[in-house]
């Protein structure tokens, strides 16, 4: 309960029970080759020189490829159709514990409201008049004017009142 | 049904039928495939949403209108789906100074 990061063991192996760490994909299984970059690249450069051997970059091409692809469906690791579910219910409501906490619910995702039934009336309707448009501009105009200038905080008694409590 | 009558907008200039997330479903005239006005419009309708916050009906989000000079930009929201529509703008009376 409580802390969502709270395993503390690493369950990369073996078969634990799932959750959101467990990895998909075996890292120690045998089809997934460990990168190795500089291994190829010097292999290229003697490529290089071989000119005219495409038969045999060719086949190091496949050869390198198979190598390199993690093949999913080998995995013996097999998630069944209502793991899926399972996983999935099962993400959602750490995340929703996590935006709980952290205070942010729902900011993930912004819902737009129903809106208005008759969309094309509304997107027809005649604009917002010239006049009204210099009306807000000459308010909010004299606003920022009056709140640049005239409006001045000055200090005369405690912001915190306490009432019906004895003054000593 | 694609453009949900907003293309038959007398005026209109172009229009554009917007999911949540401010991706293109349907468009057409001038702000055909516009992502950037899409991008644009979405974000200031999310705004503008966000700032009313209150549950008398009348005082909802209804129109936004983006005002230019010669056009404007009318964006509603309906059916969780963000439309949009370009339109001619001739101002009918002249400005009061």
């Amino acid at each position: 309960m409580g802390c969502c990061f709270s395993s503390d063991e690493d369950k990369d192996t073996g078969f634990p029970d799932p959750d959101e760490r467990t990895r998909l994909l075996d890292p120690n299984h045998g089809n997934a080759a460990p990168p190795s970059h500089n291994n190829r690249s010097g292999q290229q450069y003697t490529q290089e020189s071989e000119k005219g051997d495409e038969q045999s970059a060719m086949a190091r091409i496949l050869h390198q490829n198979a190598r390199d692809v993690i093949d999913v469906a080998s995995n013996e690791t097999t998630i069944e159709q209502h793991e899926y579910h399972d996983r999935a219910r099962q993400y959602n409501t750490r995340l929703k514990m996590v935006l709980a906490n952290s205070g942010k619910q729902g900011t993930y995702k912004i819902a737009i409201p129903n809106g208005i039934t008759a969309p094309q009336s509304v997107l027809a309707a005649p604009p917002v008049s010239p006049a009204e448009i210099q009306l807000i501009c000459n308010a909010s105009e004299k606003f920022s004017k009056a709140m640049r200038d005239g409006v001045r905080i000055q200090h005369r008694e405690d912001l915190v009142v306490s009432f019906g409590v004895p003054v000593p | 049904m694609a453009g949900q009558g907003i293309e038959r907008i007398p005026d209109s200039l172009g229009y554009l039928v917007l999911t949540e997330d401010g991706a293109v479903v349907s468009s057409g005239g001038e702000l055909e495939n516009d992502e950037t006005v899409a991008t644009k419009i979405s974000k200031m309708v999310l705004t503008a949403v966000r700032l009313v916050n209150t549950s008398e009906k009348k005082d909802a989000f209804k129109r936004l209108s983006v005002v230019y000079d010669n056009f404007l930009y009318a964006a509603t929201v309906s059916n969780h789906r963000i439309l949009v529509s370009k339109r001619k703008y001739v101002p009918q009376d002249p400005v009061a100074a």
